[in-house]
């Protein structure tokens, strides 16, 4: 057996030596075996003695040079020792020359037998992860050089499928990867796939790859096989791929939080995991299953659970199946399905005792049992608890933990009550408009009331009754009008979702009202178009309630907002429901029930379509076929989910379907589409093409009737009547209710998840990348390249909400930590010196809206600018990244700088302090700043606060915008890239103004250009000259000469700035007037050369470009692409051999 | 065009929700305005025969959903359409300015043979109302500049217009149908008819 290497120093004392190799000596206990004497029977004794008893075999590894050996297996028997000992000389032994160091050697076979023994021995400590996983993790993170932060979760032993050659090696699962290890026989192969980049993920079993788990991604497709653990294996890695893709459609949801709780939680028997997020994803998993099962809320945390009876007083029995235990909740569900399920919140638990009074119970049931009794007085019995003290123990714990909200509740009370503002939630609508109901449909719903008044008397009432076969059959014959807004609750969960939030919808209501945003605006155009054919809702007692309950919801969840559809439903509830439980109604459906249906782009709709098409090609093939002939697979089922069938077929109608939904879930909805399908299936049959298909489909939902409803509708129902809904309904749980289950969809919804979220974003890619051609700076083939690697780079951090996408590369948005490794690591002008400095401005400018964050686009443009824009317009955009108010005067850093080949004196320049400016300023702002000043310039001055202060507000003349828009200008179509109709937009050839750069400005703009030019010293030459000219030019610029403009004749201006002698004579050039006018008297001081020292834009273009080697340098055009190959092979590295 | 088999256009309507779309397809199908219409949800359609130079056609009209969430889901319904209709309202500047992504959007969902020449058809709804934002001059120079688009100013309300408009989609749509199956004989003259219906209903009604 193979053991964790252990140091040793003495090798022969208490051991003989069997035999020895390089590496590697056999070794057996003296004692033992051959050896016989008296030394043997010595240490027979001390072990007897000590009490020890050791393994009498075991393998030691010591290099030649080493006094250290290291035990790595020991074994009980030889046959033992002896397999270890082969494997080692088979597998071990001839890799380990190729090593150069002992060291080395000693590394690895350290490292290959702490893997080996990872799976079969788990010394599973108190400590979050065992000390293996630990050494496993480090081995994981050095392989594939994952960042500190990516987690494995867990590892498996697995073969690769390299052509056709299985290579035995490691697979290693973490939060955003899956990746694969081999070494064999010196050949190394390493596989890195991103979950995010998985499209799908299947067990296959082919004659090419047995038993195998394929694994596509969009460069290919890979198959692993010989799992120990198969099953285990392809759950785990389902489970992370859809993490990866929930996080994709969730744009708010944040990075992985493992949950730590569980280290504290008590426990009996903690199943041995080798890493303590294993036993996370496990414990989420479970918790999911059993949420769904209970319809829980979400957030519910699954404790344990526990074989027990429960004992049914309706009809005296005890009833076998599984007590479960979470925070909140204490649930029963029988081991017969269906047969009978209970949900007790723990806050209304009265009284938990143990029941063995013996007496009258006949069963064995009295041995373990406790009585649950709730504050209403009613009690549960639960028997035949193999660990009742346990039980009863985690129970009271639990009890103890309960948040004791008695208090809020009073609180919230008093608070909500002086905060209403003129309204008052309204009763289900249908009690303030009732119709008149003909005698037969009154005698039906009275009749029902009366079985369900029955039912309840025996199972009870509320959110702790029984719910049983019964009930269920109760259920699909449909619920008395009256009865429905109740039982929609406690059978979806919303009431306990109500329960725990009390107050809240009040709240919401009151803030939402009063805000002003888009899905209100939104909202308020759907108001009457939710169910305009009932009187509620021409009237405006209805509309407001109705608004009331959206914009709650709005605000309560921002990731779905309102979605059409959602006012459809809500409409509806609010018929049935009081208002409040509408709106928790409404919440489960969104979160619980349709999950992602409503959000953003629908992707819980788009799921459920593709799981819908599977389950009709599983079960009517043909019909499948069709409709795929027809192209209609993919729209039909859109609104029927979208709407429960409220807005195709008639609603007192559709609230039956719901009846069954709320009771059993979105199979349902699954079951009764098929029904439907199935039933026109001969008319669908010979459609020729979609309109016909729809038409069909249309005319037998219009047509669905229910006899034992009123229509409160001032319409009539004038299609022909095709089927009653509630033979529809019958008929959908006896052709479908087994065969579609809720854990099948589950299921299915998983892997078309996968497929769904890959579609959307490959779109969103498409579009982005079809959106960033058009600034026609980077090739496509470096757009897509760097598309990825924005994309890698996200995947690592929070993902920004993006409350409208104005544009489609406006859903990757880089901060400026993401932007800075991306752009250092591309862009040819991040490497000298003033990287940091650089990245910083440009992030800067292209920061359109100043919010931290660039988008996609931003960091194609800023890369496009420095590698493909021509001379000018590089010139431009650096220019314009080191004018105010872009470059604040604060954000100057100390810079060294040689001009004209001497190192200069640095005058110390005290600036001001400002505090109003942006906040996400990246670099840290010293208070004083040191700067050089060319001698060039003569005389640097000191500059005092208010001088400044008014140079900067004098400077700020040109906002922001303008200078971006001047350093983009000449990019072919940027400033109209989504422009609108009407909106000609600032065209391309109309740069905007920029402002002139003052002294201080410029010299960093220098330094840059120095820096760049740096490695070739001809460029740098043309630098430091045209510098110098610069530099005069500015001088003459500051000499106050009113009335004086500027001449846009770059020619001109080209020519002077070549006979700076000229200059002096030439008028042109200079200062713009806005700048001597927005110039305040300065008070008292004079004010220094910086004042009004300036330098423009066409003056620093026509001189820098006058000189051929720069014009050269800035035209030259860079590929990106081996930089972005560079990254690829940091980020994605796929199989190396 | 002697043809005279039966003919089936697939016009879509597209706009912003709230525009009108499903009123202006009622209005023109049914003859009837409400304000008891449900939001659209995925898609909704309707037929209507019609005669357009003597021949008997058959429009299949498809009313979309518009919130800006589905947009993406129209490509299943976009596919084979003869004639695409932007529809936005006159008294909402934004449903004006979604134009030019809805129709950027149709073309690449749709990416009809020849996307330059495919027919849209431009309507300013709810001309009825007295708060009117988007002025005709404006809607009209953006048609122009798309290839010159035939823009009609409608009212679902009142029928202004509804009538007309469809007669050009009709056309137009059939031009585009008759110029596919007819490509290789005398395209032209067939493109040419099309745009002069267009530019002279345009000049027609819009020079108010």
């Amino acid at each position: 057996m193979w053991v964790k290497p252990q140091e040793i120093f003495l090798k022969t004392a208490l051991w003989d030596t069997d035999e020895t190799t390089l590496y590697f000596v056999l070794q057996r206990r003296k004692g033992h075996g051959k050896s016989k004497g008296f030394s043997a029977l010595l240490v027979g004794t001390i072990d007897s003695v000590r009490d020890t008893k050791p393994a009498p075999y075991r393998i030691l590894h010591q290099t030649p040079n080493s006094e250290v050996y290291y035990v790595i297996s020991t074994a009980l028997t030889e046959p033992e020792i002896r397999q270890d000992w082969q494997w080692l000389f088979d597998n071990v032994s001839p890799t380990l020359h190729s090593f150069d160091t002992e060291e080395e050697v000693t590394e690895f076979v350290c490292c290959k037998i702490n893997s080996i023994i990872a799976t079969e021995q788990e010394n599973f400590t108190e400590d979050e992860d065992t000390v293996t996983y630990k050494n496993v993790d480090y081995e994981f993170h050095e392989r594939f050089r994952m960042p500190k932060d990516e987690k494995l979760v867990c590892y498996y032993s697995c073969s690769y499928w390299k052509g056709k050659m299985p290579r035995q090696g490691w697979m290693y699962l973490s939060v955003h990867y899956m990746c694969f290890y081999s070494y064999i026989f010196g050949r190394k192969t390493l596989i890195k796939i991103r979950w995010a980049d998985v499209t799908e993920l299947a067990k296959t079993n082919s004659l090419l790859f047995p038993d195998s788990i394929k694994v596509v991604t969009r460069d290919g497709e890979h198959y692993f096989t010989l799992f120990l653990k198969k099953s285990e294996t392809f759950a785990l890695m389902q489970q992370l791929a859809n993490i990866t893709m929930k996080q994709l459609i969730d744009d708010k949801s944040g990075p992985f939080h493992t949950d730590k709780d569980l280290l504290t939680k008590l426990s009996k028997n903690v199943p041995k995991k080798p890493s303590f997020l294993k036993r996370d994803l496990d414990a989420r998993k479970q918790s999911n299953l059993f949420t769904l099962r209970f319809r829980l809320p979400q957030n519910e945390k699954l404790d344990g659970s526990e074989e027990c009876t429960l004992w049914t007083p309706y009809n005296k029995r005890h009833n076998w199946g599984r007590l479960y235990l979470s925070q909140n909740f204490l649930c029963f569900d029988s081991r017969v399905r269906n047969l009978v399920r209970l949900t007790i919140p723990l806050r209304n638990v009265h009284q938990v005792e143990r029941a063995d009074s013996g007496g009258t119970a006949s069963s064995s049931a009295d041995t373990g049992s406790i009585l649950i009794t709730t504050a209403h007085h009613t009690s549960f019995l639960f028997g035949n608890i193999s660990d009742r003290d346990f039980l009863v123990h985690k129970i009271s714990e639990l009890l103890a933990k309960l948040p004791n909200d008695v208090y809020r509740e009073k609180a919230s009370k008093v608070l909500a009550q002086s905060e209403v503002e003129g309204w008052t939630p309204q009763p289900p609508l249908m009690t303030l408009f009732r119709t008149h109901q003909t005698s037969p449909i009154k005698q039906i719903q009275q009749k029902k009331e009366k079985q369900w008044e029955d039912h309840m008397a025996e199972v009870g009432r509320g959110v702790s009754m029984y719910q049983t076969t019964e009930g269920s059959e109760l259920v699909v014959n449909g619920i008395p009008e009256l009865l429905r807004g109740e039982l929609w609750s406690v059978f979806s969960g919303s009431i306990l979702q109500k329960a725990q939030n009390k107050g809240l919808y009040e709240r919401l209501v009151n803030e939402a009202l009063s805000s002003k945003n888009q899905a209100n605006d939104e909202i308020e155009r759907d108001l009457h178009r939710s169910l305009p054919e009932h009187r509620a809702f021409q009237n405006d007692v209805g509309i407001s309630a109705l608004r009331r309950v959206l914009c709650a919801y709005a605000l309560k969840n921002p990731t779905i907002g309102y979605c059409q559809a959602m006012n459809i439903v809500a409409s509806v509830l609010l018929i049935y429901c009081p208002e409040e439980q509408a709106f928790w109604l409404l919440a489960t459906i969104c979160e619980t029930l349709l999950p992602d249906y409503y959000n953003t782009r629908v992707v819980g709709a788009l799921v459920d379509q593709g799981v819908l098409e599977e389950l009709t090609e599983v079960h009517l093939p043909e019909l499948h076929a069709k409709l795929d002939e027809l192209g209609m697979m993919k729209m039909i089922s859109l609104s029927w989910f979208l709407t429960l069938f409220i807005s195709v077929m008639p609603y007192e109608c559709a609230v039956n379907v719901m009846d069954c939904f709320f009771y059993d879930g979105a199979k349902v909805i699954f079951q009764v589409t098929l029904t439907i399908l199935d039933i026109n299936r001969e008319k669908l049959l010979k459609c020729t093409e979609d309109g016909q298909a729809m038409q069909v489909l249309n005319d037998y939902l219009q047509g669905i009737y229910n006899e034992e409803a009123m229509a409160l509708s001032t319409e009539p129902r004038t299609a022909d009547k095709t089927i009653k809904i509630q033979d529809l309904i019958y008929q959908s749980y006896r052709s479908y209710g087994s065969n579609v289950s809720s854990e099948n969809i589950e299921r299915l919804r998983l892997k078309h998840r996968l497929r769904v979220v890959r579609q959307l974003e490959d779109s969103l890619e498409r579009n982005t990348l079809r959106a960033l051609q058009q600034d026609k700076l980077l090739e496509l083939n470096e757009l897509q390249e760097l598309l990825s690697a924005i994309r890698e780079e996200l995947l690592w951090a929070k993902r920004v909400p993006c409350e409208r996408l104005e544009a489609p590369y406006e859903a990757y948005r880089l901060d400026f930590t993401q932007f800075k490794t991306l752009y250092s690591a591309l862009s040819p002008w991040a490497k000298g010196d003033f990287a940091e400095a650089i990245t910083a401005r440009m992030f800067k400018l292209m920061d359109y809206d100043d919010d931290g964050m660039v988008s996609a686009r931003g960091l194609s443009v800023a890369l496009g600018l420095c590698c493909r824009a021509d001379a000018a317009r590089r010139l431009r955009a650096l220019y314009a990244a080191h004018s105010p108010p872009l470059l604040a005067s604060r954000d100057l850093r100390p810079t060294h700088f040689t001009d004209t080949g001497e190192e200069l004196a640095a005058d110390a320049i005290s600036f001001f302090d400002s505090v109003d400016e942006d906040p996400v300023t990246p670099e840290p702002l010293p208070s004083s700043l040191q700067r050089s000043i060319s001698e060039g310039c003569g005389d640097g001055a000191l500059l005092d606060k208010s001088d400044s202060e008014n140079s900067q507000t004098g400077l700020c003349g040109c906002s922001a915008h303008s200078v971006r828009a001047c350093a983009l200008g000449g990019a072919a179509g940027a400033g109209s890239g989504a422009s609108t109709p009407g909106a000609g937009g600032a065209g391309p050839g109309a740069p905007a103004a920029a402002p002139p750069l003052p002294r201080a400005h410029f010299l960093q703009l220098l330094a840059v250009l120095h820096d760049l030019t740096q490695p070739r010293p001809p460029v740098y030459e043309a630098v430091v000259l045209a510098g110098t000219l610069l530099l005069q030019l500015g001088e003459w610029n500051h000499r106050p000469q009113l009335d004086r403009e500027i001449s846009q004749d770059s020619l001109f201006l080209a020519a002077a700035a070549k006979q700076p002698e000229a200059q002096q004579l030439d008028p042109n050039g200079n200062a713009t007037d806005s700048e001597q006018d927005s110039q305040k008297p300065s008070p008292s001081k004079e004010i220094e050369q910086d004042g009004i020292w300036s330098i423009t834009l066409e003056q620093f273009l026509a001189t820098m470009l006058a000189q051929p080697p720069l014009e050269e340098f800035f035209n030259e055009k860079i590929s990106i692409l081996p930089q972005l190959e560079a990254l690829r092979q940091r980020d994605r590295l796929q199989s190396v051999s | 065009m002697s043809s005279r088999k039966k003919v089936l256009l697939k016009v879509i309507i597209l706009g912003d929700s709230g525009v009108g779309k499903t009123s202006l397809m009622n209005q023109f199908v049914n003859k009837k305005f409400s304000n008891q219409y449900k939001a659209t949800i995925g898609a909704d359609f309707l037929t209507k025969e019609v005669i357009v130079d003597d021949r008997i056609v058959t429009m299949q009209i498809w009313d979309t959903a518009g919130q800006e969430r589905f947009q993406s889901l129209g490509v299943a319904f976009y596919r084979g359409a003869d004639c695409c209709v932007l529809v936005f309202d006159v008294t909402a500047p934004n449903t004006f300015k979604s134009l030019e992504s809805w129709r950027d959007e149709f073309l690449i969902q749709a990416s009809p043979r020849d996307p330059d020449n495919f027919p849209f058809v431009i309507l300013g709804n709810k001309v009825d109302l007295d708060n009117r934002a988007v002025s005709a001059k404006r809607a009209q120079q953006w048609c122009q500049s798309k290839n010159d688009i035939p823009y009609f100013e409608t009212s679902a309300k009142e029928a202004v217009n509804v009538e007309l408009a469809f007669q050009t989609i009709a056309r137009n749509a059939l031009a585009q149908e008759t110029e596919a199956e007819l490509y290789n004989e005398f395209p032209d003259q067939i493109k040419l008819n099309a745009n002069d219906n267009g530019r002279n209903r345009d000049g027609d009604n819009c020079a108010c």
